[in-house]
């Protein structure tokens, strides 16, 4: 009787001969059993059960023709709610989600208040003094509110003024942020001279 | 085989964007091989008709989470397989099979009456003695022996090395052949 480490890779040559039907390993198949009681009955009991008849079944009538209108009468008895797939994953829905999105922001920025101007900043948008003037307001935006917005060109880039109001509705002064705060006096008041002049 | 999945991955694709007509038709695709390995595994038309529409609901709800990069049917070999194991533990104190006589759901392969006769004499013996195996030799030994699936398509339905599903056929094999000779002698 022989068993060795090789039983297992016969055992394996064993079913692929009488199950996928592989012809190549016949030979090597019968030199080993020939000398291997394990591996002999193995094939022999293999070859047995490999010869009966496999069962196939079908459905039978009437289940074939019912079988699957039973499984949608379950399926909506139980109330299950299908995994649908995720409506933005569709390309169609992405499509259609980037169109009404672009559309939106275009007519809300389209729109037009009483007096015919544009109602989203910048409503006016220009310039509000000499460029070669280094203090000067560079453009100014009058936002939706009432408030100016000043932007400044160098050396006050970015920096921002907003005007406070009196009673009667005119400018009081404004409210300076960041690199104007450290401006002198004289310069100030030369930025607020500017200022006037819109 | 490849114009069978891509149809299987369409229908899927569509049920998926709402089109429930596809399920159906994946169903009547499928019923018959869900029903083939369930009543392989569980050995009773009225458990493998349970087996398979119990598979199909589930799938219903599951669809969503399929691999679509893998073939459709090495996943319902998965679900059906483990499903039939499902009902079968349930179902343990039950008499696994029942076998008649006018059994309509087992094909024929010969013409001849009397062939036909041992044929499905075989045939039922082989079923009984696979009553006879633990649950995870029986599924092994269906999906290699009768449906020729290979270990490593039979490692991802179950979800076992294959090293364990070697040995687990190994016993089967004899197991059944232990089996099939004392129902031969005591017939």
């Amino acid at each position: 009787m022989k068993t060795d480490k090789s039983c297992t890779e016969i055992q394996a040559l064993i079913e692929s001969v009488l199950i996928e039907g592989v012809t190549d390993a016949r030979d090597r198949v019968g030199e080993h059993v020939a000398e291997c009681d394990d591996c002999r009955k193995y094939l022999n009991d293999l070859g047995n059960l490999s010869i009966l008849p496999r069962p196939e079944f079908t459905l039978p009538f009437p289940e074939r023709d019912t079988f699957s209108a039973t499984v949608r009468s379950r399926i909506e008895l139980r109330g299950r709610v299908p995994e649908r797939r995720p409506l933005f994953v569709s390309p169609v829905t992405q499509v259609a989600v980037l169109l009404l999105v672009v559309v939106s922001v275009f007519l809300y920025l389209a729109r037009t208040d009483d007096d015919g101007r544009y109602a989203v900043s910048p409503a006016w948008y220009g310039e509000a003094a000499r460029y070669d003037d280094p203090y000067a307001v560079a453009d100014y935006t009058m936002l939706d509110n009432g408030i100016v917005a000043f932007m400044l060109i160098e050396p006050f880039q970015s920096d921002v003024s907003i005007p406070t109001y009196d009673q009667s509705g005119s400018i009081f002064g404004y409210e300076l942020y960041d690199e104007l705060d450290e401006l002198s006096e004289d310069e100030l008041d030369l930025f607020f001279a500017r200022l006037e002049m819109l | 085989m490849v114009t069978a999945e891509r149809t299987d991955h369409e229908l899927i694709e569509r049920f998926l964007d709402g089109d429930e007509q596809s399920f159906n038709v994946l169903v009547r695709k499928h019923q018959d091989f869900a029903y083939n390995i369930a009543r392989k595994l569980v050995g009773n038309h009225e458990d493998a008709v349970e087996s398979a529409q119990r598979v199909f609901v589930k799938l219903y709800g599951q669809l969503g989470s399929f691999d679509r990069r893998s073939a459709f049917t090495t996943w319902l070999y998965r679900v059906v397989t483990n499903e039939s194991l499902n009902l079968l533990r349930k179902r343990r104190v039950r008499r696994w099979f029942s076998f008649d006589e006018s059994d309509q759901s087992m094909v024929a392969t010969e013409n001849d009456p009397f062939e036909t006769l041992l044929e499905t004499e075989k045939r039922e013996r082989l079923m009984e003695a696979l009553e006879t195996l633990p649950d995870r030799q029986r599924a092994v030994f269906v999906l290699r022996m009768m449906e020729g699936r290979s270990y490593a398509e039979i490692s991802q339905i179950l979800g076992v090395s294959e090293g364990s599903l070697k040995a687990s056929f190994f016993h089967a094999v004899k197991k059944l052949s232990t089996r099939m000779e004392k129902l031969y002698e005591n017939r």
